[in-house]
């Protein structure tokens, strides 16, 4: 597998260094107090959109697409490369939005004026420090989360070391064969995830600066929203639009005949189980500790789910190993350091005077909108996220409790159709109509409570 | 940490309520879901007895599930394996993991699709056949396709899995090892596509990217129910034989639901479900007799394949051989 290791680690070179040039550009924009607040929310959500958006549905919609690269295999490689690109890239802007840089523009302008008068070198250490924390993050990040792509790569047909291990698993190799044949990507992985986690505990305990005073330019403005637009239509607008448009014709043929019902409540009880549990320990576990516990989550899920495959086969443990309990294990590692970067993100956003008063005041409704908004949303998101989990679901979910996403991965098996399009479509829409709608009640109900009025 | 005992005991009290009763019998199906669950369903349904059901991912079917019997040998969970393909069942029958059962079933199939000793019984087979994209001309002789310098509109699946190493283990016991070998570079050599899967290689041929493939008569027929302008022609060996891969069952040796799974085994054997897989979108040939009648106009065509077929219980060795060789081939 070394041929498809070295493979992978050029794609990830490239698309941590398009997100590293992607948050560079895009910062200014999201910290200036010279862009209007509404602009930035939006671009931010823009950016979020593809980091977040399942993979399944991305794989889909392009796999068709795909099949006549066959013949042209560097078009291929660079349309993966592309695809990876847009989805990953945007990250590079949420962590330099996160983890703003130790030294404000102001102090490195200082620091750059020093060198240039004193004329004497200035310590690489500093250097580091000034300079290279938050692009090192954002790079080190991206890059490990495009070397352990799976399910685009598997939909499209791309020969990563993911899917030929995958495969070689499915095929029914030996574990210890199959692991040992993937060493090499398997070391890559965990030496990125220790200098990830290396450099994201650097950086949470530094102070950071991410006051960005000058206005940035027309130029700026416009090449970052229109990489993020290009990034959110890459990723979600233009597959979602694909599977719409084949699913509103085998709608009406799903309706009489939808057969998944068991496998989505398989898939909620595995999302709002994992989800849940995931905050709970992000709540529960320090910081400094809760850097360490992300290590596994960030080898993905191919690994852990196989390295879970085999601890639950030891026998003291044979008697979970049938049960949902490694699922839900993998899940909840898979989603800590996602459910470590929110909480680092809600830790920043209660950071201010209004989240104190808020804490104080004898109020449902301010609470709720300080802090409230922001654990709930956390929830959801880290539920939805463990709902759409393909890899591990595959892997480690236990007789008679399939997941939809492992069905539905079954079923793309047989290529496109207007019902399976129709599927997808359902089976993605089941969570997110339950968030909204819990949403909506809560928010009833808050105001409700805030006038004092009959909560029925 | 409550929280967390509450969420984790709500989740093991939902599956042992809903998903998990210990009456219920546990299936591993290597056979495509959406086949084999009418017929699974339909047993439920005769007989009352609930089926749980472990499926094993369609890309690369049915050895991952032999590798789990395998190391689930010494306490088994699963009751009946029903597998998509013989080679696996053999090698489960040499690991001593299958507990023989003679039923009414077993008695309806011929010799040639079960062990003598009762330990599996084939039933509703597939044939490998060539996939060829039509556009509306006539099919052109396959074998004169593969005679050409240019194979870079050919595809088939990789031969490490499935039905292409079966394809694989039978030019191997037929041909030797180097005639085998030489094959396979002169394919590669003039540019056969390998890709990931039967149905890759079906939808590649169906799309017109690719003009020939080798596939399954189950991946043929989803093209042509899909609409897909595709013609078939059953691969022939050197020597005339077709290759035709039944589905296999057996009953796991150390069931805790024996009774219940010779019951399965038997329905699974039975003319009704052979005629329910002849009749599902897969279009599985009958090995028991059947009437003739009663068969769908696509399968009565394949059914003369059937006699042609090579006896595939005899390539165990020759698969394992085969097998060594491709995983050193892949690295």
């Amino acid at each position: 597998m070394i041929e498809e290791t070295l493979a992978s680690l050029a794609r990830s070179v490239c698309v941590a260094f398009a997100a590293v040039c992607f948050g560079r550009l895009t910062r200014p924009v999201l910290t200036s107090p010279a862009i209007a607040p509404s602009v930035k929310r939006a671009l931010f959500v823009l950016c979020a959109l593809p980091v977040f958006a399942p993979t399944l549905l991305t794989g889909y919609a392009y796999a068709r697409w795909s099949l006549p690269l066959v013949h042209l295999p560097l078009t291929k490689e660079a349309s993966y490369v592309l695809l990876l690109a847009l989805r990953f890239a945007p990250l590079g802007v949420l962590l330099y939005w996160i983890f703003p840089p130790s030294l404000a523009d102001s102090g490195r302008y200082c620091l750059q004026l020093a060198k240039a008068a004193s004329g004497l070198g200035i310590p690489l250490r500093i250097r580091l420090r000034a300079f290279a924390d938050t692009p090192g993050i954002a790079f080190l990040v991206t890059a490990l989360l495009a070397f352990h792509e799976f399910e685009i790569a598997s939909l499209t047909g791309v020969e990563t070391w993911s899917v030929r291990l995958f495969d070689a698993h499915a095929g029914g190799v030996p574990w210890g064969e199959a692991m040992s044949a993937a060493s090499a990507p398997i070391a890559v992985q965990l030496g990125l995830a220790a200098l990830c986690v290396w450099a994201l505990r650097r950086q949470l305990f530094a102070t950071g600066a991410d006051g960005y005073t000058r206005k940035p330019t027309v130029g700026r403005c416009a090449a970052a929203s229109g990489v993020t637009l290009l990034s959110a239509c890459g990723i979600v607008v233009l597959p979602m639009g694909l599977i719409a448009a084949e699913a509103s014709a085998g709608m009406s043929q799903l309706c009489s005949s939808f057969a998944m019902q068991k496998e989505v409540l398989a898939s909620l009880i595995f999302g709002i189980s994992g989800g849940a549990l995931a905050f709970v320990v992000s709540s529960a576990v320090p910081m400094r500790c809760l850097g360490l516990l992300a290590i596994p989550g960030l080898c993905g899920s191919l690994i852990l789910a196989l390295s879970a495959v085999r601890i639950f086969q030891w026998d003291a443990l044979t008697a979970v190993y049938d049960s949902p309990l490694p699922l839900i294990g993998v899940i909840v590692l898979l989603l800590l350091p996602v459910a470590f970067l929110l909480k680092v993100l809600r830790c920043k956003l209660a950071a201010n005077g209004a989240s104190h008063v808020a804490s104080l005041a004898q109020s449902w409704s301010p609470q709720w909108r300080m802090t409230g908004r922001g654990a709930f949303g956390s929830i959801a998101f880290l539920c939805l996220l463990a709902y759409v989990e393909l890899t591990a679901s595959a892997i480690l979910a236990p007789p008679g409790m399939t997941t939809a996403p492992a069905r539905l991965y079954n079923l793309m098996h047989y290529g496109q159709t207007e019902v399976l399009s129709a599927m997808v479509m359902v089976v993605f829409l089941v969570p997110i109509a339950i968030i909204a709608l819990l949403w909506a009640g809560i928010e009833a109900l808050v105001y409700r409570i805030g006038q004092k009025a009959p909560l029925w | 940490m409550i929280v967390a005992f509450v969420l984790v005991g709500t989740v093991w009290a939902v599956y042992s309520r809903y998903f998990a009763s210990p009456e219920a019998l546990v299936v591993y199906c290597a056979h495509d879901a959406i086949f084999s669950d009418q017929v699974l369903d339909r047993f439920t349904e005769k007989t009352g007895i609930e089926v749980i059901r472990k499926h094993d991912t369609e890309a690369a079917k049915s050895l991952g599930l032999v590798e789990l019997l395998v190391r689930e040998k010494s306490a088994p969970r699963c009751d009946v394996f029903w597998n998509n393909e013989l080679l696996g069942m053999i090698q489960l029958q040499e690991e001593g993991a299958l507990e023989p059962w003679k039923g009414s079933g077993y008695q309806r199939i011929p010799d040639k699709y079960k062990a003598a000793s009762g330990e599996w019984a084939g039933f509703g087979a597939r044939a490998r056949v060539y996939i060829q994209n039509a556009n509306g001309q006539p099919p052109r002789d396959p074998l004169s396709i593969l005679d050409g310098s240019d194979l870079s509109r050919t595809a088939i699946a990789k031969p490490l899995y499935g039905t292409t190493l079966t394809h694989y283990a039978a030019l191997w016991a037929l041909w030797g090892k180097e005639a085998t070998q030489k094959w396979h570079s002169e394919c590669r050599e003039k540019g056969m596509r390998e890709v990931n899967g039967n149905a890759v290689t079906k939808d590649l041929v169906a799309n017109g990217v690719c003009d020939l493939g080798f596939t399954d008569t189950d991946d043929f027929f989803g093209a042509k129910d899909a609409g897909a302008s595709v013609t078939m022609t059953p691969v022939r060996l050197t020597n005339g034989a077709t290759i035709c891969i039944p589905n296999t069952v057996a009953v796991i040796r150390g069931a805790r639901h024996r009774e219940a799974a010779r019951k399965l085994v038997d329905f699974l054997l039975s003319e009704e479900s052979e005629l329910a897989l002849a009749h599902s979108a897969s279009r599985q040939i009958p090995l028991g007799e059947v009437d003739p009648e009663k068969l769908p106009q696509d399968v009565r065509a394949m059914v003369p394949w059937l006699s042609d077929g090579i006896p595939l219980g005899e390539l165990g060795a020759a698969r394992k051989q085969c097998l060594e060789w491709l995983k050193g081939l892949d690295g």
